[in-house]
């Protein structure tokens, strides 16, 4: 038992658990907390918004693999840091999110800077924690993190009153804690995995898709082994790239809205689908009726609730991922036998590679498909890749081919745009021994590019790709197909100069018109010290192709070059 | 809700007793537009532990699907639904009557007692005990013969029988 206050006490238990880092903007009601923090080894990084800092915590974590932490002030500080909380749990990543609170005495006050944080925060958390006292603090750190790192994870809340941060007590650091109505750690029923097995051996058309929950679990390795094993195709979702490496022959690519036509075509051809830590967003089946029409849902998930919460499974294996997907492959090799596949095979390898190198719907070879392959070219295989939301975040999932997991960041749920550049720059935190590019938009860049700070300040250097054309193009692509080409509110009339915009940070910014020049700006780029943005200037009309449009099933793509 | 017919639903959650859960157990029925017809909460033989009764209509695979999210509430410990054919339930009523208001709440048949708890003037505070449906239909009459002054109702407790 030691006696200190609740602030010592919170930077000690982030020090217990292994915490190195800590993404934040401090502010009135969390000043103890900074104040302390001095006197501690932890690494604070300082951005410019919080919603930056919790990108960063974000990018921390997906890159990483552990907990990432941020931290707010009351009020404006809780607000600004919630849609960065969001994402994380939209995405389900750990993260623990600190905010400061006015004392308990002035709450419900309407006291400076007072809002309710915990009943904001409870419905983008898993929870949100309010101490009351400063020795409830140690438990609440450590059940903080034991949340967000088990089961599904994601983000936790602590809402932290400043009196109980400056209170003193006795504190007591608990090693685990138990909470009544959690338990994560449900280890996969055997026999639902045999039955899961048998399906898949009756099937005559099986297919993988995989998820998120694959890269979180750690389950990549057991996929792989399985699909090669069974040479069962891999598609992915947007959260899944990574799961296979996408230039195994196997790996089909996104399935979904912009997905690959091998991936779209195939799903919806199988007649088994292993659906591994997929949550069936509406983005990845499209219309849920024509989505893998003649299909059986084998669903393995840790989180009970995704069986059949958007499309009907016909058999679910509840538990972890890595030890469900170890025992399946254990118990597929003592079958020593696959399903009658052999038609099947070749079908997948006709489609597979009349389209897995096919460049759909571009306007010239200066577009965004080329320069993301010169990228893949350019990078190393362990170069993590964070992208903005939109076109930019739709062409590099189309063609960017990711090799490892956890090095493809994006925001795929909330569907953040300004994530990329912070979730880049707290990705580089994470891991200072690989380059990391954020894959941009002009759109997306403009919502967060104050991080430049940032990243200059903390010397985190990391590559900003703009694919700029001068527009919200997502939504500029809609218009054009849907909306009879009213623009409305997505053509930019005043971009700024984004190269001379970097400099002024202090970064260094380029600006190419070829692709020989994009290769060497990035070449280059890695080897500078600082932050780089590359401004890449595109055609303003370059559309994402293959696009699936809304009210469509996956066999109703338009590909550019108006055949659906 | 989706399709199906929309019966009679009853959950009985075991949950913490402390600040934040109804908040927290409430959100997930306001997320999905689920209207809560009935919800009576009270502390156990722990006194860190409180039941909910909350009822509510809906198709099958919705109440379901719904328990499972119930379920993962961290504040939550146990989720049962209960069978409507197998439970017994009850909820209590206090009415504030005007004159005539006693002899005409004695008339209505159901489910379910009432007795007298104050008398003065010409005002009486009764209780009622009984079936949701008793209640229901003794507000109901009351109301419509406008003698009923003010009423509360707990809403439904419920448990399910044993002797399957």
């Amino acid at each position: 038992m030691d006696y200190m206050s609740g602030s010592r006490a919170l930077i000690k238990a982030l020090e217990r658990e292994g915490v190195d880092v800590v993404f934040g903007i401090p502010g009135g009601a969390i000043m103890p907390v900074y104040d302390e923090l001095l006197n501690s080894g932890l690494r604070h990084v300082l951005a410019r918004h919080e919603q930056s800092a919790a990108h960063m915590a974000d990018g921390y974590a997906r890159a990483s693999g552990r907990v990432g932490v941020c931290m707010a002030t009351s009020g404006p500080g809780a607000t600004n840091l919630l849609t960065g909380v969001a994402t994380a749990y939209l995405d389900s990543t750990p993260l623990v999110a600190i905010t400061g609170q006015v004392p308990t005495y002035m709450m419900g006050r309407d006291a400076f800077q007072e809002i309710d944080a915990v009943g904001i925060y409870t419905h983008v958390t898993k929870y949100s924690f309010q101490p009351q006292r400063p020795e409830e603090i140690p438990w609440t750190v450590r059940a903080a993190f034991f949340l967000a790192s088990t089961g599904r994870t994601g983000p936790v809340h602590i809402d932290l009153p400043k009196d109980v941060q400056t209170g003193e007590a006795e504190m007591a650091f608990p090693d685990a804690v138990e909470i009544r109505g959690y338990r994560p750690r449900l280890p996969p029923d055997p026999a639902a995995v045999a039955r899961a097995l048998d399906m898949l051996l009756e099937s005559e058309r099986p297919i993988i898709l995989a998820g998120g929950g694959v890269i979180k679990s750690g389950a990549h390795d057991y996929l792989l082994q399985l699909a090669e094993s069974a040479l069962i195709p891999v598609a992915s979702t947007l959260m899944g790239k990574g799961a296979i490496p996408e230039d195994h022959p196997l790996a089909l690519g996104m399935v979904g809205m912009h997905g690959t036509v091998q991936a779209n075509k195939l799903v919806n051809e199988a007649d088994l689908i292993l659906a591994i830590g997929v949550r069936f967003s509406d983005r990845t089946t499209m219309e849920v009726r024509g989505f893998a029409p003649d299909a059986r849902i084998v669903h393995f998930d840790v989180d009970p609730t995704e069986v059949s919460k958007n499309v009907r499974a016909s058999h679910a294996v509840i538990g972890d991922l890595r030890s469900s997907l170890r025992l399946l492959l254990e118990m597929f090799r003592e079958r020593a036998r696959t399903g009658n596949w052999g038609a099947w095979r070749r079908r997948v390898n006709e489609v597979s590679s009349e389209w897995r190198d096919r460049i759909l719907g571009t306007k010239s070879e200066f577009s965004p498909p080329y320069l993301l392959k010169a990228m893949r070219e350019v990078l190393p295989p362990g170069a993590i890749v964070a992208t903005e939301v939109g076109q930019n975040q739709m062409w590099a999932a189309l063609y960017f081919r990711v090799l490892r997991p956890r090095t493809f960041i994006t925001s795929g749920g909330l569907g953040a745009m300004g994530f990329g550049f912070p979730a880049a720059i707290g990705a580089k935190a994470a891991r200072p021994d690989v380059p990391v590019v954020d894959i941009a938009g002009d759109g997306s860049f403009l919502m967060t590019m104050n991080s430049l700070a940032t990243s200059i300040d903390e010397k985190l250097p990391v590559i900003v790709v703009i694919l700029n054309n001068s527009s919200l193009g997502m939504v500029a692509q809609w218009q054009r197909l849907f909306y009879n080409r009213r623009y409305a509110a997505t053509l930019f009339g005043a971009n700024p100069d984004f190269v001379r915009l970097a400099e002024s940070f202090g970064a260094e910014g380029v600006r190419v018109y070829s692709l020989d020049e994009f290769r060497s700006a990035l070449a280059r780029a890695m080897r500078t010290e600082v932050t780089t943005v590359i401004d890449v200037p595109i055609h303003p009309e370059e559309d994402v192709f293959p696009f699936v449009g809304p009210g469509s099933t996956l066999s109703e793509a338009m590909l550019g070059d108006g055949r659906e | 809700m989706s399709g199906g017919a929309a019966g009679e639903i009853i959950y009985s959650l075991v949950v913490e007793n402390k600040p934040g859960v109804l908040f927290r157990v409430a959100s997930q029925f306001r997320r999905r537009n689920f209207n809560i017809e009935s919800v009576a909460v009270g502390v156990t033989e722990r006194p860190d532990t409180s039941k909910m009764i909350i009822t509510m209509r809906g198709d099958e695979q919705m109440a379901e699907d719904f328990a499972r999210v119930l379920s993962r509430t961290i504040d939550v410990i146990e989720v049962r639904r209960l069978d409507p054919g197998r439970t017994v339930r009850r909820e209590l009523a206090l009415l504030r009557l005007g004159p005539g208001g006693l002899e005409l709440a004695r008339s209505v048949g159901g489910d379910g007692e009432l007795a007298v708890i104050r008398e003065s003037g010409g005002s009486t505070i009764a209780y009622a005990v009984g079936s949701p449906e008793y209640i229901s239909s003794l507000v109901e009459v009351l109301g419509r013969s406008k003698v009923l002054e003010e009423v509360t109702r707990t809403g439904t407790v419920a448990l399910e029988v044993n002797d399957s």
